[in-house]
């Protein structure tokens, strides 16, 4: 009885954020060794972008440039913190913002093209990202970035005082960045909005007639899918010391789009699945340099080939065979 | 004087080696409507089936060339055959798989070859003193090699049944296949025809350059450019925009520097947004 209670409750999206917001915000008492925890913490940074894709890939975008916001993120708060002297925690949200706007400005023109096209349209606007960055070294430091990224300062909330530094900290940090982005990923999913997107991707033509304006739903994803891969951008920069366009350059991107895919497509919790699989398999992997290239290189041939609905399908087949096992015994 | 012969030169032989890569990139688009983001991995394997050939084996430099991009041809056959047919319709996954390969190919060659240059010298060292300034006769027989390919290809196409059949179904499917097409055949003959010309490529400008597991990588986001410049699955669009990249990287670095990279990514951008067809191409329908 209490599995199936359990499974109810479950079934419930609000308690699902819940539990796993329980779930990823304390790891830190089970796990305490540095090596997990940054482990950990390079997961979740690339879950929110990895979330982000997941929606995209919902409304049918194919973004391979993902990268240009996290870049707009990481640059964002490391020049306004090194060179305006502005606390992170303002700097943050401000170049978020700033990445969101600029998602939706382009959008417009940039959704004249569609389907295979706009894919190689975002994958060139990141190459020319990072050509903005290498031209233009006087304020972004060039190829080599700027190093010597300073740590969050001190946020004073009356009587708490948070002061981020340590590997715990920054892991709480981005628990707590990943679990906001979750909730509001899955409010979105449980909207109306979600349906507009879904018809628009089922049937762009047919959802247009009946009124869902193709251009600004596809703009308002785009945006608030740069607004959270900029958040983990601006995480990064303090985080690995460093504002540097190879953090978030092309094989990241691609590997933002992979994640979802591999974790299975038809659940939000897919695209966390996908990030930590590959994420963590790399680290378990570690044989060589060049381990997670292959690693999400034989999983996206996996997914094409034996598991079209990814791990997260996987999974559940293997729970129906172990209930209908079960249910034999009995 | 000297630098702009040289850079000329440059561009002749970029110019052949990035149609040869758009052009079989075009052709499988054409036939398939999904990216092949292998095929930048092809060309790299190209370079290293040359590497095989002619310095492990001791093959004779022409026959090497030719044994690597053929094999390169059978792989892309395999892909298409054994990854992407099983999935029919389902263009995500069809991608997926691509981008697989991509990623797989690229870890397996620096496990197999490790992350050092490889390098076979050109099979002719003649230079041409053209004013004083030394040319590499070497790039001209490149760009000859690959001039033959093309107009081979495209006699192919308008001429053979098989390649008349080819454009058909990059034209139309259900009216091709109507016509009693085999769509499952045309489809592994574009694919092979398509990843043939990318291993030709990567063997041909082995000796110019080197190969290493990463040499696939600025070929990804220059057969993207190129497309996008000419058209996606158009044959006269790929050659044209293979030139305009192949300028803008000789003689727009010469002239302007660093910042006429930045200028051909803004070009590409305004291009897409002005023309989504490409400069030439025909995005719906049309067909190589």
């Amino acid at each position: 009885v209490s599995r199936i209670r359990l499974g109810a409750l479950l079934g419930s999206p609000v308690l699902r954020v819940v539990a796993v917001a329980i779930l990823v915000l304390a790891l830190p008492i089970v796990v305490q060794d540095v090596y997990s925890l940054s482990t950990a913490t390079g997961i979740l940074m690339f879950a929110l972008p990895a979330l982000c894709s997941w929606l995209l890939l919902t409304a049918g975008l194919w973004s391979f440039g993902q990268g240009l916001f996290a870049l707009i993120g990481s640059y964002g708060v490391t020049l306004l913190v090194m060179r305006l002297g502005m606390p992170f925690w303002v700097a943050m949200p401000l170049s978020a913002v700033l990445a969101a706007t600029v998602a939706w400005v382009i959008a417009f023109p940039a959704l004249r093209a569609s389907g295979v096209a706009f894919a190689i349209l975002t994958m060139v606007g990141l190459l020319a990202a990072y050509q903005v960055v290498t031209v233009f070294s006087a304020v972004t430091g060039g190829a080599g970035g700027i190093v010597g990224v300073p740590p969050p300062d001190d946020l004073n909330l009356g009587p708490v005082a948070i002061s981020v530094g340590s590997p715990s900290s920054y892991y709480y940090l981005i628990a707590i960045l990943f679990v906001l982005c979750l909730a509001s990923t899955q409010l979105i999913a449980r909207s109306h909005v979600f349906l507009e997107i879904r018809g628009l991707a089922a049937n762009p033509r047919l959802a247009a007639s009946v009124g869902i304006p193709p251009r600004r739903v596809f703009a308002s994803v785009l945006a608030f899918a740069a607004f959270w891969t900029a958040i983990a951008g601006a995480f990064s920069a303090p985080y690995l010391g460093v504002a540097h366009p190879l953090v978030w350059y092309i094989y990241p991107s691609i590997f933002i789009v992979a994640y979802p895919i591999i974790g299975g497509i038809s659940s939000l919790y897919g695209a966390l699945l996908g990030t930590i699989a590959i994420v963590a398999g790399s680290e378990v992997l570690r044989l060589t340099q060049q381990v997670e290239p292959i690693l999400v290189g034989v999983g996206l041939l996996a997914i094409t080939l034996f598991l079209p609905k990814g791990l997260i399908g996987a999974l559940a087949q293997i729970a129906t065979l172990v209930s209908r096992v079960r249910g034999e015994k009995a | 004087m000297a630098i702009y012969l040289q850079q000329t030169t440059n561009m002749l032989m970029l110019w052949a080696v990035y149609t040869l890569v758009a052009v079989g990139l075009s052709v499988i688009f054409s036939v398939m409507r999904i990216i092949n983001f292998a095929h930048a991995q092809f060309y790299m394997l190209g370079a290293y089936g040359l590497y095989v050939g002619s310095s492990l084996l001791g093959m004779p430099f022409p026959i090497a060339v030719l044994g690597s991009a053929v094999s390169i041809g059978v792989i892309g056959l395999t892909t298409e055959r054994w990854l992407i047919r099983p999935v029919g319709n389902d263009q995500l996954r069809a991608m997926a798989g691509t981008l697989g390969i991509l990623l797989a190919l690229g870890g397996a060659a620096s496990l197999i070859f490790g992350p050092q240059d490889r390098y076979v010298p050109a099979p002719i060292s003649l230079n041409f003193n053209v004013a004083g300034t030394q040319l590499s006769a070497y790039k001209f027989a490149i760009a000859g090699a690959a001039a033959i390919s093309v107009v081979g290809l495209v006699l192919f196409l308008r001429g053979a049944w098989a390649g008349r059949a080819t454009r058909a179904v990059a034209q139309d499917r259900l009216g091709a296949s109507l016509q009693g097409i085999r769509i499952g055949q045309v489809r592994s003959l574009g694919f092979f025809v398509g990843s043939t010309l990318a291993g030709l490529a990567g063997a041909l400008v082995l000796p110019i350059s080197s190969v290493n597991p990463s040499t696939g990588d600025p070929v990804l986001l220059k057969m993207f450019i190129i497309l996008i410049l000419g058209g996606l699955g158009s044959v006269p669009g790929a050659v044209v925009g293979a030139l305009v990249l192949a300028a803008i990287e000789t003689l727009g670095i010469s002239f302007f520097g660093q910042a006429s990279i930045l200028a051909a990514y803004v070009l590409v951008i305004l291009v897409i947004l002005w023309k989504p067809a490409g400069l030439l191409g025909e995005f719906h329908g049309g067909g190589l």
